[in-house]
């Protein structure tokens, strides 16, 4: 194996693993929620809601900022 | 006096009834509670809006090129019906939430079967452009 080779796969191993990263931060307070609601008996309070509302809403205008973006920039 | 024992009577049976009524369309799945809807929201908000987020972060795909494992990007026309089909499930689940703040059990279960059709809706778009690899 050639370095260029080892420097490409450790490249996509480090991208992989940041967006794993993004992506469990972006779980982790919805899910907690969920397990314990399935397996603690847990009911969220209104503020929980709220806050659960808040985190899908942030989530959502990130998205759509993109497709705002990529709306603007037409074909790729 | 006949008639107010039959009455009593009535009463009296119609109340336990009325609890195994619901009780029997909880066993059934048929009546939706503010746990189960808030554990399947945070259910979907913790699997596939991440999955959305996750995927628009990506950088744009090239033209004529798909995302791969090796090929790490979004194509803007599957992103936008990806979020398309997010927003069904959002007002779905909305519908839900307003029908049991309500009390409306019937509107819940009927907004509750058009959110299933929602979210089937998302496991497809995830599952036909191999998006759990994101």
């Amino acid at each position: 194996m050639d370095p260029a080779t080892i420097l490409a796969d450790v490249q996509l191993a480090l991208s992989i693993g940041k967006v794993a990263m993004e992506l469990a931060q972006d779980s982790a307070p919805f899910l907690t929620n969920a397990y314990n609601i399935a397996f603690g008996n847990k009911v969220l309070t209104e503020v929980e809601r709220q806050q659960m509302r808040d985190d899908e809403a942030r989530l959502r205008k990130a998205v759509d900022d993109v497709i705002a973006a990529d709306d603007a920039a037409g074909d790729a | 006096m006949k008639r107010l024992i039959l009455a009593l009577t009535l009463i009296a049976f119609a109340a336990p009834l009325g609890g195994c009524f619901e009780t029997f369309q909880a066993i059934n799945g048929f009546a939706v509670t503010q746990g189960e809807l808030d554990g399947a929201r945070n259910a979907y908000d913790g699997t596939a809006l991440p999955a959305l987020a996750g995927y628009a972060r990506l950088p744009r795909c090239a033209k004529g090129t798909a995302f791969s494992i090796n090929n790490r990007c979004h194509d803007a026309a599957i992103l936008k019906r990806f979020r398309t089909d997010d927003v069904s499930v959002a007002d779905a689940f909305n519908k839900v939430q307003d029908a049991i703040t309500s009390g409306n059990n019937s509107g819940a279960i009927a907004a509750w079967n058009t959110l299933q059709t929602a979210l089937a809706a998302v496991k497809k778009i995830i599952a036909d452009n191999n998006l759990t690899a994101i």
